[in-house]
């Protein structure tokens, strides 16, 4: 508006000062000629008014997010929102080894954090992306609000409202594994968590919330995105109410609260139970990569971060621990589809992404042997049984599947985590899984030996919460893992 | 008061009031009515009738319609600038661009003194003509060929002498002193203020250029390029330097804050040449071959082949190279490397496999790229310009062309038309067209040193004549088809033939203006510039180049058990395609008022301006594709495929994509100069500048800048008795310029950034997280100069010093990233900086007999640093010292220290193991993670030190210019002090990854007792952290960058004068110009360039021109 006026008062000027000249003027002159140039001055100036002129857009690429398209593109940013879980947990884990030359051909970050020693990293990390796809959230949380939900875009609102809530729970809950201890009820209240943003702002400093509190937003986001979410998704890229309730599940296992875990698997199971028969020619199990990317037993895709620790932890040096591997019977299919041969070592090829970046999303696979676990834990063998079985026979080759079949529960138990173990190598769990089974009295201890110095790290050591970027640390004073 | 006097005027006025019949009576009457009721004494009545008479005299003057006249040389051509001034007053008046003059308030026996730089003075006595015609005055026989000409702001033609702004002028005999094809080249060395800086090019910049330094920290670092008075958004390359006539620098606030919030890094205005009125036609011809000297590739600090093949050697024992003899994606291997894995598997003998190894430490790469890659460049330029006019319309035409072929054989042709004309049909209205049409053409060449490379491994033992493994191992592309697939190899002596980049632009600049003239003092402007730029990128890679056949194996299928391969690529080559277009429009509403009257003078503009600006480019990629027969096929660019090397998926690169950008400007400005006596002057410029920055409140967008100005004629004053120096002023201003980077912005931005070829969703991304409080950035300067001439100019030039303050500039600034997580800092106005300098411009005449010998100094002195960075309270290191380790390459700012600056860490020598020393806490140490940590501290104790400056402080040029008969010979030695350089030294950790190594290597730690006689580490694998980064970064490794060139040196032979008219040609000169003679004095003594310590120098050129005039 006053940018309007101003215009218009400069011509006014222009205008005024002209006539009066002319008035005064003791020379004749064609003042009908200046008035014509004067009205095209005028017109030029005033006519395209500047306001309207100023507010066009200056790339047409560029929007304000303010729509439910603009939302939903946000949201479907793949490479942002399903390819940023946690990578450190992975190179810290114990699924893997690597030669003493692929060692020291790594940077000093990779080094350390490969021997758990506390090692610094600045951005760009794993940190700033999960926190990046946390931030898109909240934005559409915030953004959405605005937005007035109608019969016409009901779907499209319920799904931006509930991916947004399951987006932020599934990276908090990620970041929680990494940079926090395992959940122990006695402590958690004091234990620092991570940082729970919850607005855009970015003038709100943060903090590190408890780990107790951190948990109990999860399950309260999660909870409330499934009132919104559609039981399966457009694409697996998307999450969906299976999801939601796989994440729950992942969430109360973390927290060895198994009753709650079971009925939150279940139903995600109860949604979607596919899985995929390594029996099936389809499948080139012998191939580079056995495994279609959103292959049927993909609920939710995401893929762990490939920077950083990846190179080291990544199958073009990474070497499968070779009790594991020893582990696997002769008639075990995944023994083909999983591994390559690297000298006398094995090397991992079973990745559900078809590629080099390893699969940390939610797949049927996990549920079944999550829901294992937890009728093991709850005393009903026969249903633990029944699913590790049906899982099973779908690794094996036809006809060799020997069912198990087992009364002691603590046998079960085992038999089901050392299969959930060879089932589920880097897949982003391992980190979480030694933390949250030695906080149970499992004494898992990953080892290291470099150049014959060997290297280990205790139960419940407080190296598990993994060290948080050092340029966060100076920026914001934040406490130190 | 004499009686006698008093009578006289009474009688002159007398005389006067008869030639005003209607007033007479009214006159006497009021006369004879003042002087009988005065009560006065008798005495003072005649003295009131004498004020009277002369408010009378003064009134009726005022009315006259004044004279014309024109003013012309020996030959009659019309002289512009000429200074016309009424004798024993203060009124005066310059001769327009065709010579031509009117003097209003002049009494009929006035004496009128005209004078110029360039002409003898001359009086002439009115006499009460109303028009003089043409006066011919005699032109100085100046050696220079000094011809003053009028600045151009852009906005309008001002007198250079009576500017308060920093201004400079490089004619078009200055500008003709260089042969390049670049026109802002021309300009280095030839004038104050400009520093051409050989850092690399980044995103903040498109040229290499400053005026008067840095102004901004992290915003755009070009300056304005003004061509004929609008802005210039095509390529600066398009401009042809011999279609342009003069350029103007506007360097302070004053002259430049009429361009607003671009005009922060200062403004760069061209000229084309242009026709005059009256003047027969002109024909102006120029022809210059230039031919380029091979550049010296021996300067780079390659290792020797025979130290690589060992250092390969070593780290083949050590491992280093086994996992990639297993790795899935078949990285390749070195010649070398490979020779060694046959030796270990048996493959070859011993002393085959030392046959193989001797073979390849004989071999330089750099001989290779020099016998069948590099040549002499050579470049031919020629140019036509016509003018000329006549009453009513004065024309230019110019048609200029350049054609060359490079070093690496690449070709470039260019073609320019310019057209000008100047219609007046009536005396108050005037047309003009201006047209400049650039249509040019680049195709690539061959590979350039070091672009052959092993996997990014810079292998100095690599011949050509076979082929190279480019991408992939030499023994996976033997086999992996089995005889299905393309041939997989790299042949680098062939493959650019089949593989060529085209780069086409096409640049229209047009002007149309309409000026009408009502009365003599006021006219408007319309004028309407219309540009558009159109450049094709095309690359065509055909069926025989190894990038069409690489792609087509990578995404080949092979089915081996039915014999059956599928191509998922077409057959044939790639052809890529990158339009981009560029349209800019502006229209221009200006009022132009120019009166003087008793002893004032007002100059004012006062205009409107809107102005908009359209990028889009396109890009495309067609795949099986032949040019003739002309065939294409379409290609999935949705799906993934799996390629053939690892199975993984991957889409097929060259999707299409779409870009637009749209930015609009809207100004108001005026620029007011009243000029007092002739004496004193003061000048106000203000802008208001709107723009559509994307996602600013409207009202924010709005930045006012203003300026004020005053000069001062010291050598008009009476008290004024210096005869030697006839010419002296001084100038100051103070004022605002501004700054805006249109990619910022103060609301979250989402672009849409294509569709995810998984899911096929739209993907939108944000890219700029929102600051609301973002402004422009906003440049204060303040300027002091001195302009002054000796009697005859034999000494005369300028001095200013200006001091620079840049507030409210962007800087990022390091947050938590928790919040937004997408980048480690967000923009914030949270900068500033300062900088100062002192610049000398003064030519001297030093002999003008039979030898006319001139010399023109050129002074620079620039300093600036930055004086606030993030908020103080932030505990962040990211100001600190130790930001500028191995900086210098790019502005790094530390509050206090220069904007490009170098810091080091100290050195403490070699230990006994060859690992290199550092001080912590003053002790000697090898620690280099604590050395790298401790570096924060800011005590003495630190163990890094503060070195200097990485840009020239003191820099400039002497040029001197003998004339003895025809012949002129002009030499430039240009000098630059003050700063300082990092060398290129060894990193063992780049050598390992990267085989990217150092000819110091051979220099290195070898046993003990080597610490004595050298720096260079031992190489140990693997590899200490920190080891490299701080040998890097010692001292040693920073060299002073001082240094003195010979720039140019240009001798031509001049055939004119009377002698010349018995012949074709009125004028004809040959010319012959030696450029970048090389360096006669350096600070480092290891004989590197400080400007290009990482590539080659510019090689020498030689030209020899030929210019007629007919």
């Amino acid at each position: 508006m006053g940018v309007r006026t101003k215009c218009c008062i400069l011509i006014l000027d222009i205008n005024v000062g002209s006539t009066t000249n002319l008035k005064l003027n003791l020379y004749t002159m064609n003042a009908r000629a200046l008035y014509k140039i004067l009205i095209i001055a005028t017109i030029i100036t005033s006519n395209s008014s500047c306001k309207k002129y100023l507010n066009r857009k200056s790339n047409s690429s560029f929007v304000i997010p303010s729509t439910l398209t603009d939302m939903q593109a946000l949201l479907d940013d793949a490479d942002k929102m399903n390819t940023k879980t946690s990578n450190y947990s992975e190179v810290s884990s114990d699924d893997y080894f690597v030669t003493d030359k692929t060692f020291q051909s790594q940077g000093a970050t990779n080094r350390q954090a490969y021997i758990w020693q506390p090692f610094q990293y600045d951005w760009s990390n794993e940190w700033s992306d999960a926190y990046y796809a946390i931030y898109i959230s909240n934005l559409c949380l915030e953004r959405i609000a605005n937005i007035q939900k109608t019969v016409y875009n009901e779907y499209n609102w319920n799904n931006i409202e509930g991916s947004a809530l399951f987006f932020r729970a599934y990276y908090f809950l990620n970041l929680v594994w990494s940079y926090a201890k395992g959940y122990d009820s006695v402590s958690a209240e004091t234990d620092p968590g991570i940082p729970l943003r919850l607005s855009s702002d970015f003038n709100i400093p943060s903090s590190r919330a408890s780990v107790k509190d951190t948990y109990k937003r999860i399950i309260q986001d999660t909870r409330k995105s499934i009132a919104y979410l559609p039981d399966l998704p457009q694409h697996v890229m998307r999450p969906s109410k299976a999801a939601a309730y796989g994440l729950l599940a992942r969430t109360y296992l973390s927290m060895h609260l198994y009753d709650d875990a079971l009925l939150y698997v279940d139903s995600c199971l109860k949604i979607y139970n596919k899985l995929m028969d390594y029996n099936d020619p389809a499948l080139d199990i012998e191939g580079n990569a056995p495994f279609a990317k959103f292959n049927p037993e993909t609920i939710f895709y995401s893929e762990e971060d490939s920077q950083e620790g990846f190179y080291i932890a990544n199958n073009y040096f990474a070497l499968v621990d070779t009790t594991i591997y020893a582990s696997y019977n002769k008639n075990d299919l995944r023994k083909i589809a999983f591994f390559s041969s690297q000298d006398q070592y094995q090397m991992f090829k079973g990745n559900y992404t078809q590629d080099y970046t390893m699969f940390s999303g939610i797949a049927t696979d996990e549920m079944y042997l999550t829901r294992a676990e937890c009728y093991a834990r709850l005393g009903n063998s026969f249903a633990a049984l029944t699913d590790l079985n049906k899982m099973l026979s779908k690794r094996w080759k036809t006809g060799f599947s020997d069912t198990i079949s087992l009364t002691n529960n603590q046998n079960l138990l085992d038999t089901i985590l050392l299969e959930r173990r060879k089932e589920l190598l880097f897949r982003g769990l391992r980190w979480m899984d030694i933390k949250r089974l030695n906080k149970e009295g499992y004494q898992i201890t990953p080892k290291r030996i470099i150049d014959g110095t060997n290297y280990s790290l205790l139960p419940n050591d407080a190296r598990y919460a993994l060290p948080l970027p050092t340029d966060i640390i100076n920026e914001t004073g934040i406490h130190q893992n | 008061m004499n009686l006698k006097k008093i009578y006289k005027i009474h009688l002159r006025f007398k005389n006067k009031l008869k030639m005003l019949e209607n007033n007479k009576w009214v006159s006497i009457l009021l006369l004879l009515f003042i002087i009988l009721k005065s009560n006065a004494p008798i005495m003072a009545r005649p003295l009131a009738s004498y004020q009277l008479n002369l408010l009378f005299i003064e009134h009726i003057d005022s009315l006259k319609p004044g004279t014309t006249g024109e003013i012309a040389d020996e030959q009659g051509k019309p002289l512009p600038g000429v200074s016309i001034q009424v004798k024993g007053t203060a009124i005066g008046v310059t001769t327009d661009e065709n010579g031509k003059f009117r003097i209003d308030t002049v009494t009929d026996n006035a004496i009128l003194v005209i004078s110029a730089l360039n002409i003898n003075r001359k009086e002439i006595r009115i006499g009460g003509k109303k028009n003089l015609g043409t006066i011919i005055v005699k032109t100085k026989v100046s050696q220079l060929g000094v011809v003053t000409i009028k600045a151009n702001t852009g906005y309008q033609l001002i007198n250079p002498n009576e500017t308060n702004g920093a201004i400079n002028i490089i004619d078009n005999k200055t500008l003709n002193q260089q042969t390049g094809t670049n026109i802002l080249k021309r300009l280095d060395g030839m004038t104050t203020s400009i520093l051409f800086d050989t850092k690399n090019i980044q995103a903040q910049k498109k040229s290499n250029i400053t005026v008067r330094g840095l102004s901004s920290i992290n915003g755009p670092l070009d300056p304005l390029i003004v061509l004929d008075g609008f802005i210039y958004d095509g390529d600066v390359n398009n401009l042809d330097p011999n279609l342009i006539d003069n350029i103007t620098i506007l360097k302070d606030a004053a002259a430049a804050s009429i361009w607003g919030a671009r005009a922060g890094n200062g403004v760069i205005v061209i000229s084309t040449k242009k026709g005059k009125l009256n003047q027969k036609l002109n024909v102006d011809f120029n022809s210059t071959v230039t031919i380029n000297s091979k550049p010296n590739l021996s300067y780079m600090p390659q290792m020797s082949s025979s130290d690589y093949i060992n250092a390969e050697q070593l780290l083949f024992g050590k491992g280093y190279f086994t996992g990639q003899f297993t790795n899935r994606n078949h990285p390749p291997i070195t010649p070398a490397v490979e020779v060694f894995e046959k030796r270990a598997m048996g493959e070859i003998s011993a002393s085959d496999s030392a046959d193989l190894i001797d073979r390849l430490k004989t071999v330089d790469v750099r001989k290779e790229y020099n016998q069948y890659f590099y040549t002499n460049a050579v470049t031919q330029q020629y140019s036509i310009n016509m003018n000329g006019g006549n009453t009513n319309n004065s024309y230019a035409l110019s048609i200029g062309y350049n054609k060359g072929i490079g070093e690496l054989y690449e070709s470039s042709r260019k073609l320019n038309i310019s057209l000008n004309n100047i219609y007046h049909p009536n005396k108050k209205i005037q047309i003009s067209a201006n047209i400049y049409y650039t249509n040019s053409k680049n195709i690539s060449g061959k590979p350039s040193y070091n672009s052959v490379t092993i996997g990014g491994r810079q292998v100095p033992y690599l011949t050509f004549d076979n082929n190279i493994d480019l991408s992939l191992r030499g023994a996976y592309t033997d086999t992996v088809g089995g005889g299905k697939l393309l041939n997989w190899k790299y042949y680098p002596l062939e493959d650019y033939r089949h593989d060529k980049i085209a780069n086409t632009t096409n640049d229209l600049f047009s002007i149309f203006g309409l000026q009408y003239k009502p009365l003599s003092f006021l006219s408007i402007d319309l004028q309407y510039q219309y540009e558009q730029q159109q450049s094709i990128q095309r690359e065509y890679a055909d069926t025989g180049s190894y990038k069409a056949r690489n792609l087509i194996n990578l995404f080949s299928q092979l089915d081996r058990v039915n014999d059956i391969t599928k191509y998922i690529i077409p057959f044939g080559g790639i052809l890529s395609t990158n339009n981009g277009n560029t349209i800019s429009q502006t229209g221009r509403v200006q009022l132009n008022f120019n009166n003087a009257w008793k002893m004032n003078a007002i100059t004012a503009i006062v205009g409107a301006e809107t102005r908009q600006i359209n990028y889009s480019s396109a890009t495309n990629t067609t795949y099986g594709y032949i040019n003739d027969p002309l065939l294409y096929s379409n290609v999935d660019f949705t799906n993934r495929y799996p390629t053939i090397i690892t199975g993984a998926n991957q889409t097929i690169p060259g999707a299409p994509t779409f870009g637009n950008i749209e930015n609009r400007f809207i100004s108001l400005y005026t620029n007011i100069s009243y000029i007092f006596k002739k004496q004193y002057s003061l000048s106000l410029s203000a802008r208001k500048d709107g723009s559509n920055i994307f996602g600013v409140n409207t009202n924010d967008k709005w930045k006012p800048l203003w300026s004020s100005a005053i000069g001062w004629s010291i050598a008009n004053e009476k008290f004024y008795h210096l005869n030697f120096l006839p010419f002296l002023r001084l100038r100051a201003s103070y004022g605002f310029s501004g700054n805006v980077d249109l990619t910022k912005s103060s609301v979250p931005i989402q672009t849409y950034i294509g569709t995810n070829a998984l899911t096929g969703y739209q993907i939108g991304r944000i890219t700029t997280l929102n600051n609301p409080n973002l402004r422009w950035e906003k440049v204060g300067t303040i300027n002091l100069g001195i302009d002054f001439s000796t009697i005859n100019e034999t000494v005369a030039g300028s001095i200013d010093y200006y001091r620079k303050n840049g507030n409210d500039l962007y800087a990022p600034t390091p947050y938590d990233y928790t919040t937004y997580g997408l980048s480690p800092t967000i923009i914030k106005n949270v900068a500033s900086m300062k900088g100062n300098g002192l610049e000398l411009n003064i030519k001297t005449i030093n002999t003008n007999k039979r030898i006319f010998w001139s010399t023109r100094t050129i002074f620079n002195y620039q300093s600036n640093k930055t004086t606030n960075y993030y908020s103080p309270t932030s505990n962040s290191s990211s100001t600190h010292l130790s930001q500028l380790l191995g900086a210098g390459k790019s502005i790094t700012p530390v509050v206090g220290k220069p904007l490009y600056a170098i810091a080091a860490y100290k050195w403490g020598g070699l230990d006994a193991a060859g690992n290199p020393q550092g001080y912590l806490n003053g002790k000697l140490s090898i620690d280099y993670n604590a050395l790298a940590n401790t570096r924060l501290s800011n005590d003495t104790n630190s163990p890094i030190t503060y070195v200097g400056s990485a840009l020239p402080t003191i820099f400039g040029s002497v040029i001197n210019t003998f004339q003895w008969k025809s012949f002129t010979l002009s030499l430039n030695v240009s000098y630059e002090f003050g700063y300082y350089f990092i060398r290129p030294a060894l990193s063992y950790l780049s050598l390992i990854n990267n085989g990217i190594g150092n000819k110091e290597y051979s220099k290195r730690w070898q046993k003990p007792g080597d610490e004595k006689t050298t720096n260079v580490p031992s190489f140990v694998y693997p590899d200490i952290s920190g080891r490299d980064a701080f040998y890097n970064n010692a001292i040693i490794n920073v060299l002073k960058g001082g240094n003195i060139r010979l720039k140019y040196v240009n001798l031509e032979y001049h055939f004119d004068g009377e002698g010349a008219k018995d012949h074709l040609f009125n004028r004809l000169s040959i010319y012959v110009n030696a450029a970048n003679l090389g360096i006669l004095w350096r600070a480092n003594k290891e004989m590197l360039d400080p400007d290009y310590p990482f590539v080659a120098p510019p090689v020498k050129s030689w030209a020899l021109g030929l210019n007629v005039a007919f």
